[in-house]
């Protein structure tokens, strides 16, 4: 089974962060996570992913600072993704999970 | 000293440049919403600037944030840390050294800047829970309406290829792949954008589609939901609307500051005190430009020009109450202009030879020229001293 991670970083006190993991294939939410407040720093580990699955990672939520995001784990590329959120949030971002 | 000098002012410009590339760095959209007035009063990260630098008198000042030396001293762990501190972050030590056209300081001062109370800050103040609960509720119905638009346009997409025979299996899931790839991008593009008419035709049509509206209300029954969608569907950007009006009303609210400063007149052997106060808040519709209540007071001991040898008889006490008005915004709602009124009373304290009060009216009127750079034009009107007209006197600077 494959897993991916996020590390979440925020040095904002008022913070509403949702991650949805959903297969592709078929529109499925494997994953949902509710994040809220002062979080500092987290790390959300999805696990059980079936191996060479596309899924795709949505992040929505706010922020009245910054959200720094990184998704890394089992997945195709080996490079992680990273990316700086503010304000209204909502991105989606696409992983294959590896062999 | 003309070293002493010359290295001080390339430390300050060195350091200067490095900061300024921090400052890019921070959270700084949500501080749009700040005035010209209100950025006066505060250093943001770190401010330096040499002036007159080929007239006779040339003036080095640096102004850093307490944070700012914090990250210098423990780096950007410390930053992050110290980040959710309001004083830390707008609390500020300030030095500035008056050369002569060779090099040699005549005059240093140096001072802090102490943030008593700052509820300007969304940064590090909690928003309300009815504030944040609107916040939370207009990005939750985007991203409903975003994942259901998505999935509606997949059904429709994997219909019309199921009766394309000349497909087989891989090529469909192929194009229903690269739908849904366009389908998240455009909905990207629109949101980074603020901007819905940047949405994809398919996505347009699908956003009118009753049949759509029942699948979404089937998954998502917020009461919001309606209002949400009729704003997408006229390319409103709402959770970036609730957002910014969450931000304008925190712009609202009261700051108030304490700087004192010591000086020393080099030449003349000569010190100087000052202790100020500044105070500021916002009130007026959260619909129109902004209004700022601003009242200050000012001490200073220094010393009386007219007599020759050192001396701390010129004492003069300083209060001014004024408000200040944005004129215009750009659709960002950052201040591009603004207008200044207030009226001020000075009293020499002591046993001060000559005029031992005045009180005058000004006003000034601010015009972003280009990013941080403003052009102030101030009209000062003395009552007691002036003619019909009063005393004018006009002066355009520009800084920050």
């Amino acid at each position: 089974m494959k897993k991916i991670i996020i590390d979440v970083n925020s040095d904002a006190v008022n913070n509403t962060l949702n991650v949805e993991v959903i297969r592709r294939s078929d529109d499925v939410v494997v994953f949902h996570k509710l994040l809220e407040g002062d979080f500092g720093t987290a790390q959300i580990d999805v696990e059980n992913l079936d191996a060479q699955t596309k899924y795709k990672i949505a992040v929505w939520g706010a922020t009245t600072g910054k959200i720094e995001l990184s998704i890394s784990g089992d997945i195709q590329d080996p490079n992680p993704i990273e990316r700086e959120l503010e304000e209204a949030l909502d991105k989606t971002f696409f992983v294959e999970t590896n062999h | 000293m003309k070293k002493i000098l010359l290295i001080g002012g390339f430390v300050l410009l060195f350091t200067g440049h490095l900061f300024a590339q921090d400052i890019t760095a921070l959270p700084a959209k949500i501080d749009q919403t700040k005035t010209a007035n209100t950025k006066d009063i505060l250093t943001s990260f770190v401010q330096s600037g040499i002036d007159n630098l080929l007239g006779e008198k040339r003036n080095f000042k640096l102004s850093l944030s307490f944070l700012a030396i914090d990250s210098l001293v423990n780096g950007n762990k410390a930053e992050r840390k110290l980040n959710r501190k309001s004083f830390f972050r707008n609390s500020s030590l300030n030095l500035n050294l008056l050369g002569d056209s060779a090099n040699h300081i005549d005059k240093w001062s140096a001072g802090l800047t102490l943030e008593l109370i700052n509820k300007k800050d969304i940064k590090t103040n909690v928003v309300s829970s009815k504030n944040w609960g609107e916040v939370v509720a207009a990005t939750n119905d985007y991203h409903s309406i975003r994942k259901y638009a998505v999935a509606y346009l997949k059904l429709e997409v994997k219909n019309k290829l199921a009766i394309d025979k000349s497909l087989d299996g891989a090529q469909r899931a192929h194009l229903l792949d690269h739908a849904e790839l366009a389908a998240e991008s455009s909905f990207d593009l629109a949101f980074e954008n603020k901007d819905f008419k940047l949405l994809s035709s398919e996505l347009q049509h699908i956003l009118s589609d009753p049949a759509f509206i029942v699948y979404l209300k089937n998954a998502n029954n917020s009461s919001t939901l309606d209002n949400a969608i009729s704003s997408m569907k006229a390319g409103i950007h709402l959770p970036n609307v609730v957002f910014q009006r969450v931000a304008q009303e925190f712009s609202r609210k009261p700051l108030w500051i304490m700087k004192p400063t010591v000086s020393y007149d080099r030449e003349h052997k000569q010190g100087e005190y000052l202790l100020e106060s500044n105070f500021t808040t916002g009130f007026g519709s959260l619909e129109r430009t902004p209004w700022e209540f601003e009242a200050s007071a000012k001490f200073l001991i220094g010393a009386d020009s007219t007599i020759t040898s050192a001396n701390y008889k010129n004492r003069p006490l300083t209060f001014s109450v004024g408000i200040n008005k944005v004129l215009l915004e750009n659709e960002n709602k950052e201040s591009r202009a603004e207008f200044k009124f207030f009226s001020q009373y000075s009293y020499k304290v002591g046993d001060y030879v000559g005029r031992k009060d005045e009180f005058s009216l000004n006003s000034t009127i601010r015009f972003n020229v280009y990013k941080a750079i403003w052009l102030p034009i101030t009209i000062k009107y003395d009552p007691k001293n002036g003619n019909v007209f009063g005393f004018f006197s006009i002066t355009a600077n520009i800084g920050n």
